[in-house]
């Protein structure tokens, strides 16, 4: 099986029809950014995407829909919810927003323990879904693994990436307030969302009464003034259905008209990347195996660069799929670490409460983020015994119509009742960092395989006794907070979720210093195959709590850069 | 679920506990209609469930206005699960056998303030039927609560539910934090 793959049929005239200068796997986040910056250096570029084409601005078939117009007014029927249970625990799947996620048996995968793998095969990736929190990672996170000994140490420092976070947040428009917080850099930002009245109070008290609690408006990729062409932002609070105003951050509205500007970009939509074709003479990649997936169709396409960008877990299966005398178990996997040391966050402890005040205030508009208090654990002078690393927290303060009394009165009383507004409530989600462990894995099915001749994923990962031991701390500090600024009717928000549901799947393909221990390197350049770069989420050697998406953009980015320039003194 | 309560709630709402012996019916007596299943038949009387759980008051049209039946009827259809449909059903064939009980006569036939009193009532059913069931993880529903969930969320999911009761604009534009709000004013619809 291994030698077959090795000798391909390469027809040479198909073989010149189907050669660019660079092939991206995948347009989503990561991909629509390797496509922007590829082509902007003038390489003619294929980017590669198994799903459909969807156009920014024509394909939002919801986006301007009104909550009447949905048969279900948004809620999905049982039958939708029945055959597909991992999907449906997407809190962003809705009648809204269905088309843009893959249903749980058009992509079946292996769950040696309770994964939910949330998708979206599309052009544009999951960026038309996401909901577009962008803070920056610190040296805190970049030298955890170094400093505690767990997993590797990244190869690079928070210096390393901050001229390229800088680069990517220009472009991509991210509103947010200078907070001069070290855990979370400021960046070059819009101007920042306003935090309404009762998260104002809370900052200030929580600043009172503690020295390590900073309330701060989430730092967003909404755009809060008109910004290359596109938004501002309208603040409807529908982005994933699309954004009629391209007010958000997404590879439709962004970055793949960035790249057709050029005059450098092709697109090709319904082409599952099947695996890299491995080159023994030049020891590098040759190109990409694709299945077309109306024809079913075999075909090759060659490159000198391949950025591999299909979101963490596929990126790894074909890596994984990829194999050849040189690399007989996986692609650039010498290290034996491929697959390995899956992450994602942990957000299964959060608190909420009632507050008495401010009933003469409310606001207008839907402001489509929320508040986030930064990593306050394990920091500064805070150290805990139960855990290492720590954790964010999503706030957010908001007054809904009614009152509890709506539970137990009928007419006129309910319809006045739930015509007025109630009490404002805050709450607090934390979003806990994941250690790498090695044995968090994912591997090739033994015996099954998909439409397109891959090999199903296998999946093994499970929270451990550092991540539980967090959720306890999220949720009794997060009471304490809620006391200390004297809110009522105080709970714990009743949460069970999966590994995989937070949708920060990160790991698999680690970069690291030494090809020993580590897919990638300093460059996302994969040890043993140079011109392959993999700079999703597959990349990350640990995972931090901040939202990792804008680390994904800013690490292709600086890897196109890089790719572009050996390329060009001929090293790759 | 706590076998105790589940018991309790076979008898409240088992359709046979109500039967009144046929020899007593009269011509003039309110048969209890006995469904199985739903059918575009009930929208009048789903639609007076919901009218009477939100009204028509002053400016603003009711929750029949906003054509809750037929809503009730297509989100039992699609969007609950088997057991929530027969609490449904169930509970409208309990509801009849409540008016022919009292009133010897259809919920329709009701006058307003009857409608009213008969739900309160068996709001109050529901209420103590929830409290029964504390501590438990998986709680079951009352009829009510189905009917009223759905009148809520089927009114204020309306264009005349969010237009008129409440405050509904689709492009905000702008985001203001902190406006001042006056008692009873209303709020976004979304
Ligand atoms: C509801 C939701 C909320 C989120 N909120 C946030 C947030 O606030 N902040 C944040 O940072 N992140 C957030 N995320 C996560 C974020 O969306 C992802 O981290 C990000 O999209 C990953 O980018 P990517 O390029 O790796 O993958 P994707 O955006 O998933 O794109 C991968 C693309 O590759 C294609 N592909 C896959 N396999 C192949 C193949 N074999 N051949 C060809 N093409 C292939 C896919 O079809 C897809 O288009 C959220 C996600 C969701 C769903
Ligand atoms: S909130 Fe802003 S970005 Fe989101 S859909 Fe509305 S206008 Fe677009």
């Amino acid at each position: 099986m291994n030698s077959s793959k090795d000798s391909i049929n390469i027809n040479t005239k198909g073989a010149k029809e189907n050669t660019y200068d660079a092939i991206v796997i995948g347009s989503g986040i990561s991909g629509g950014w390797a496509a922007k910056e590829l082509c902007e250096k003038g390489l003619k570029t294929l980017v590669l995407e198994r799903g459909r084409m969807v156009e920014h601005l024509k394909d939002y078939p919801t986006a301007n829909m009104h909550p009447w117009e949905f048969q279900h007014r948004g809620t999905l029927p049982q039958k939708i919810t029945e055959e597909n249970p991992v999907i449906s625990r997407c809190y962003a799947y809705s009648e809204a927003t269905e088309h843009f996620f893959v249903k749980d048996k058009e992509h079946p995968y292996e769950q040696t323990k309770p994964f939910d793998w949330i998708k979206g095969y599309q052009v544009g990736g999951k960026s038309l879904m996401w909901a577009r929190w962008t803070q920056r990672w610190s040296d805190l996170d970049f030298e955890a693994n170094g400093k505690e000994g767990i997993g590797v140490d990244w190869p690079i420092r928070y210096k390393d990436i901050a001229p390229w976070y800088s680069y990517v947040e220009k472009f991509a428009g991210i509103s947010g307030n200078k907070d001069g917080l070290p855990q979370i850099p400021d960046g070059e930002f819009l101007p920042p969302m306003e935090m309404n009245c009762l998260e104002k109070h809370v900052k200030e008290v929580l600043a009172k009464k503690y020295d390590d609690r900073h309330l701060v408006i989430s730092r967003t990729a909404n755009l809060t003034a008109r910004h290359h062409g596109r938004g501002p932002c309208q603040y409807r609070s529908l982005c994933n259905r699309g954004c009629p105003f391209g007010g958000y951050f997404s590879s439709n509205s962004a970055t793949l008209p960035a790249a057709e500007k050029t005059g450098n970009y092709t697109i090709r939509p319904f082409s599952v990347v099947h695996s890299i074709i491995y080159d023994e003479k030049t020891q590098k990649a040759l190109g990409v195996r694709v299945i077309d997936t109306n024809t079913k169709e075999s075909r090759a396409y060659f490159a000198k660069i391949i950025f591999v960008n299909a979101s963490t877990m596929n990126s790894t299966l074909l890596l994984l799929n990829s194999t050849s005398s040189r690399f007989p178990n996986g692609f650039g996997n010498d290290s034996g670490e491929l697959g390995h040391n899956l992450m994602d966050h942990n957000y299964n402890g959060g608190v909420r409460g009632e507050f008495e005040g401010f009933m003469d205030k409310y606001y207008s508009g839907r402001r489509p983020t929320g508040t986030y208090m930064p990593r306050f654990r394990n920091f500064g002078k805070d150290k805990q015994t139960s855990f290492k690393r720590g954790y964010a927290y999503a706030c957010g303060g908001s007054r809904n119509a009614g009152t509890d009394l709506s539970k137990t009165i009928i007419g006129n009383d309910l319809k006045d009742n739930l015509t007025a507004l109630g009490p404002w409530k805050f709450s607090l989600n934390g979003m806990g960092e994941c250690l790498p462990y090695h044995e968090n894995k994912v591997t090739l099915s033994k015996n099954k395989t998909d439409d397109w001749d891959m090999p199903l994923l296998n999946i093994d990962a499970e929270f451990k006794e550092n991540e539980l031991s967090m959720v306890e701390d999220m949720i009794n500090s997060g009471i304490d907070m809620l006391e200390q600024a004297n809110f009522k009717n105080i709970e714990v928000i009743p949460k069970n979720r999966n590994f995989g549901l937070n949708i920060h799947e990160m790991g698999t393909a680690r970069m690291g210093k030494d090809p020993k221990t580590s897919v990638l390197n300093s460059h996302n350049q994969v040890w043993g195959a140079k011109n392959v770069f993999v700079t999703d989420g597959a990349c990350m050697t640990s995972s931090a709590c901040q939202n990792p998406s804008l680390t994904y953009m800013a690490l292709t980015a600086r890897a196109v850069d890089y790719a572009v320039n050996e390329l060009k003194k001929r090293n790759l | 679920m706590k076998r105790n309560v589940f018991l309790k709630r076979v008898s409240l709402l088992g359709s046979g506990t109500f039967l009144i012996p046929a020899g007593l019916l009269s011509s003039c007596t309110y048969t209890a209609k006995i469904r199985t299943g739903l059918t575009t038949n009930d929208i009048p009387l789903l639609d007076e469930i919901g009218e009477t759980i939100i009204p028509s008051t002053g400016g603003t049209l009711g929750a029949k206005a906003s054509n809750i039946g037929a809503y009730m009827i297509l989100m039992v259809a699609d969007c609950f699960k088997p057991e929530d449909q027969h609490i449904f059903v169930d509970g409208l064939n309990d509801l009849d056998q409540h008016c022919a009980v009292k009133y010897n006569r259809s919920f329709l036939d009701l006058k307003t303030t009857q409608k009213l009193e008969l739900l309160e009532q068996i709001q109050l059913e529901a209420i103590a039927f929830g409290t029964e069931q504390e501590g438990i993880e998986k709680l079951i529903p009352h009829y009510f609560d189905l009917f009223k969930s759905l009148t809520i969320s089927g009114y204020f999911t309306s264009e005349i539910g969010a237009t008129q009761a409440r405050n509904y604009l689709p492009v905000p534009g702008k985001f203001e934090a902190c406006i001042p709000y006056q008692e009873g004013g209303r709020p976004w619809a979304t």
